[in-house]
């Protein structure tokens, strides 16, 4: 409940059995469910609209080509059921005081318009709604609605107003029938006693656009590789459908291009993104798998390829085996179009063979590498935590306390202390769940 | 305003560069920049001259800017090759104080010195950045509209952008911003930021020739009134190269005006095309000369 | 590599010759990185960003890439004698778009100043060269210069400082290099 005027308490909340858990993707939600599992309180802050994360937004996963949704929707009413588990979405943190043991976390609840309690998520209002917008979740491929929610899991299953787009029409109440649209309803901010924090804000992409030799936003047929997820998810846009987005052609020929917004010393971003090389191979065989009858190449352009994981070895080679996607080793000079066909033709040099290639392709995929979210730098000022010089939250000790921060009693885990897969991000939400769970027992002794 | 100015080797000299320098000398006057010639200028030994010898072609290039600084004027240059080096000059002063001193000592023997206080301006920039799009705009007696333009930034005004600290070589938008306020459309197309091979003329002909012919088959795809250069390699090439280009690699139709940059602003303000030489080009400027007299003159306008 | 077409496909594409012991320079890496420019050289990962951009690799077999990686080889003689460090047409596009922050075209200045001393200075540049310590520009002055610059209303072109380019190229030593190569016949 937070309409305005009706302000509401967490008192209830003892802080020595209490911990925050900053941002619900899929390392936030571990951390949460290991926590509350040891019959501690958590709540769980979510920025979004949803738990989920980016997790959500993916097709597969690698290197096992199981269904991202698949393996986080059961994860996702599993964090939203639990007993001990607050749930806290469209809020931000703030401001932190305290120490471990007793902090006080002031949270922004930001109005989402829609009463929690009341709304079932059953959509009548949507067909009302005559805001359309973008949707984020779509990577702005999609549509929605000012009244929306971005995916069918969306976790609560509860609808969001967007005050930026809605143009309070009042369409949405009328069609209501659980009276759960509050129109007037206004941000609002709380204080959470708690006596531990984990952060789990996971990362954002780096913007392509900063590499204009590209041709991404110039030309229609580049994509970025989480535009291409939607497009290749049954839940996105084109409903799965592999096509490319100048003329709804499915593309015969794909290239992708690695490296990215990643070990470019230039562009400010030395370190390895560690996850590019293992999604863009997953997103080249996918591209096998989906149409397999059109996809006639599909090439992968690289600098390095980084397959250190369990099974990611043998995973890319399968590609090149079985699938036949083509690997070059060779960062992409430029890309131009073609006037006639919008296609793209990539001018890279096969440094394995000397050879300069002027490839044509009908679609092509920038692997773009990620970066911590610029609202990190905020956050780690409210908590008095330092941040590495590329960006993400500082650890005590790499080597023996990879999860605990500068600051006693706060932990991290996830993209937020370096850029991680899905099972390396799992575990450290497991980790900094235990380190969490020690100092509440500990009562915020070190 | 008062600038020194570097007119480089090949503007003043050779026959189809000269409305180059007659073009910026009328647009500057007009815009009331008052230019100053640097005193018996010698060459600013460019790229060629440096892989020769950096040391002789810092040397050289500082004795402009010696001269400059004597005058307490800031540089102002058309020539991309000359803005380069001054630039890369003090650059280089700036960062390697040892240079500095190496600069120096060759320059004593002259009785010169440069102390490094010269600011160099490239006559693009300087229109865009000293001057502005609305003072150029207000002197505009003729409008471009449905002129199509192909607009080539070259390679020695922008890149390295770290050097030469005009605006980002990948996405630059500033010399098209003036262009589009003229009233022409200055079309975006594959290989305009591609470099056309000029600083190989003359020791790798055939590459020079190469390089050119992808440039011009870029520009003719494009489909363009005229192409415009602001480079003086660029201009040689993409002018007096087309026919070469054309008898070597037998590509029919390869007519397409090359215009200096100045020479656009300078007919918008009224001047004729003779009077900034666009007869002196190689490729014929006949057929963009036609289109321009054919449009409609800005309404209440006056020179 | 399990993928033996892809292997023979490479292999028959190299033209490298073995490299022999008595060809590597290790001190020449170092020679180029302690120069002005020069500095990027040891951070060069030969990732092919610089081939995949130039315009000349575009249309011919020269790789920026491949210069560095034999002057990281230490391979002297071969690069600084080569034609390839003479195709370099000063885009500046792999310098300005390098992920290591190499300054390739800074790096082909320094070679090409090597090679100079060495006796294997382009022709073409030469004679520019020649021009400008004989007439002051690159283009000599002349009458017909100045009638067609009058045509247009220009100014006569200025005497350029003869005295000063004198000292300069004596101050400079590049007197002597040009010296290096009297009396050899144009090829």
């Amino acid at each position: 409940m937070t309409i305005a005027g009706d302000q509401v308490t967490y008192d209830h909340l003892l802080p020595s059995e209490t911990a925050m858990v900053i941002g619900g993707g899929v390392a936030g939600m571990q951390a949460a469910l290991d926590i509350a599992d040891q019959n501690y309180k958590v709540v769980l802050v979510e920025k979004s609209p949803s738990i989920g994360g980016v997790m959500a937004m993916l097709d597969k996963t690698f290197p096992t080509l199981d269904c991202s949704a698949c393996i986080l929707t059961p994860r996702l009413s599993e964090v939203a059921r639990h007993p001990n588990i607050e749930l806290l979405t469209y809020s931000e943190v703030v401001g932190v005081t305290g120490k471990a043991g007793d902090f006080r976390v002031r949270v922004l609840r930001k109005a989402r318009k829609v009463d929690e309690e009341k709304c079932s998520g059953c959509g009548d209002c949507v067909p009302h709604c005559p805001i359309e917008v973008p949707n984020e979740f779509d990577q702005d491929l999609g549509f929605r609605k000012a009244i929306y929610i971005g995916f069918p899991q969306s976790t609560p299953l509860v609808y969001t107003i967007d005050t930026e787009n809605c143009i309070k029409c009042g369409m949405c109440e009328k069609s209501c029938d659980r009276d759960a649209i509050l129109l007037d309803a206004e941000d609002e901010e709380v204080e959470i006693p708690v006596g531990a924090i984990v952060v789990a804000t996971g990362y954002e992409l780096y913007d392509v656009t900063k590499y204009p030799r590209l041709g991404y936003g110039t030309y229609k047929n580049v994509m970025h590789a989480l535009e291409y997820e939607r497009i290749i998810n049954a839940a996105g846009p084109t409903g799965g459908h592999l096509l490319r987005l100048s003329d709804g052609k499915i593309p015969k020929s794909l290239g992708f291009i690695q490296c990215v917004g990643a070990r470019d010393v230039e562009k400010g971003v030395p370190n390895c993104s560690r996850i590019c090389c293992m999604y863009s191979i997953k997103n080249a065989v996918m591209a096998f798998e989906l149409a397999h009858d059109h996809v006639k190449d599909v090439t992968l352009y690289y600098a390095d390829l980084r397959a250190f994981g369990k099974g990611f070895e043998e995973f890319k080679e399968m590609a090149k085996e079985r699938f036949g996607v083509k690997f070059i080793r060779g960062r992409v000079g430029e890309v131009s179009e073609n006037l006639k066909n919008r296609n793209v033709i990539v001018r890279v040099e096969d440094t394995e063979s000397g050879k300069f290639l002027e490839k044509e392709h009908e679609l092509v995929v920038i692997s773009p590498g990620i970066l911590p979210p610029k609202t990190l730098k905020n956050l780690s000022n409210h908590m008095g935590l330092t941040l590495d010089s590329d960006g993400f939250l500082t650890v005590e000790n790499e080597t023996i306390t990879p999860v605990d921060t500068t600051v006693p009693g706060i932990y991290v885990c996830g993209c937020a202390e370096s850029p991680k897969d899905i099972p390396d991000s799992v575990a450290a939400g497991s980790a900094a769940a235990m380190r969490a769970s020690i100092t509440l027992a500990k009562g915020g002794a070190p | 305003m008062k600038m020194a100015i570097a007119w480089g080797c090949l503007v003043p000299s050779r026959r189809s560069l000269l409305g180059y320098e007659a073009a910026t000398r009328k647009v500057l006057e007009h815009l009331d920049v008052e230019i100053v010639d640097v005193p018996n200028e010698t060459c600013c030994a460019p790229f060629w001259m440096q892989s020769l010898d950096i040391a002789t072609s810092r040397a050289m290039a500082a004795r402009n800017l010696a001269k400059a600084e004597e005058m307490g004027l800031d540089m102002l240059t058309p020539c991309s090759g000359c803005f380069h080096s001054y630039k890369r000059v003090n650059h280089t002063i700036e960062k390697y104080p040892g240079v500095h001193d190496q600069i120096n000592n060759i320059l004593r023997t002259a009785g010169l010195r440069y102390e490094g206080t010269v600011e160099a301006f490239h006559l693009v920039d300087f229109l865009y950045n000293q001057i502005g799009l609305d003072v150029i705009q207000s002197k505009i007696v003729k409008d471009f509209e449905g002129i199509d333009l192909g607009l080539r930034y070259g390679c020695h005004m922008l890149k390295p952008h770290e050097i030469l600290n005009i605006e980002y070589s990948e996405r630059p938008t500033f010399a098209d911003e003036i262009l589009e306020g003229l009233g022409a459309t200055s079309k975006q197309y594959t290989g305009r930021h591609r470099c056309c091979g000029g600083l190989l003329r003359g020791t790798e002909d055939d590459l020079a020739d190469e390089v050119l012919r992808d440039r011009l088959i870029d520009a003719k795809e494009a489909d363009v009134d005229a192409l415009v250069t602001v480079c003086s390699l660029c201009h040689i090439q993409h002018d007096m190269g087309q026919r070469i280009i054309k008898n070597k690699f037998g590509i029919e139709d390869l007519d397409i005006p090359v215009l200096h940059y100045p020479q656009l602003l300078a007919l918008a303000f009224g001047f004729s095309p003779k009077e900034i030489g666009l007869q002196q080009h190689t490729a014929s400027t006949a057929s963009f000369a036609a289109k321009l007299k054919a449009g409609a003159p800005v309404e209440g306008g006056g020179k | 590599m399990t993928n033996m077409g892809q292997t023979d496909e490479i292999r028959t594409q190299r033209d490298d010759a073995p490299i022999r012991d008595e060809d590597v320079d290790r001190a020449f890496k170092y020679e180029v990185a302690n120069q002005v420019g020069g500095e990027g050289l040891l951070r060069c990962l030969k990732c092919g960003a610089c081939s995949g951009g130039c315009p000349v690799g575009a249309v011919t077999d020269y790789r920026p890439r491949k210069v560095l990686g034999n002057v990281l080889l230490g391979l002297k003689d071969l690069v600084l004698s080569s034609e390839d460090i003479w195709m370099c047409a000063a885009c500046f596009t792999c310098e300005e778009r390098c992920v290591q922050e190499v300054n390739f075209t800074d790096i082909v200045t320094i070679l090409r100043n090597m090679a100079v001393k060495e006796g294997h200075a382009a022709e073409g540049y030469l004679e520019m060269a020649k021009t400008v310590v004989e007439h002051g520009r690159v283009v000599p002055m002349t009458f017909a210069v100045n009638k067609m610059r009058d045509k247009l209303d220009l100014p006569p072109l200025q005497e350029p400082a003869m005295d000063e380019i004198a000292k300069i190229i004596q101050a400079s030593g590049f007197d002597k290099i040009l010296a290096l190569y009297k009396g050899r016949d144009r090829t």
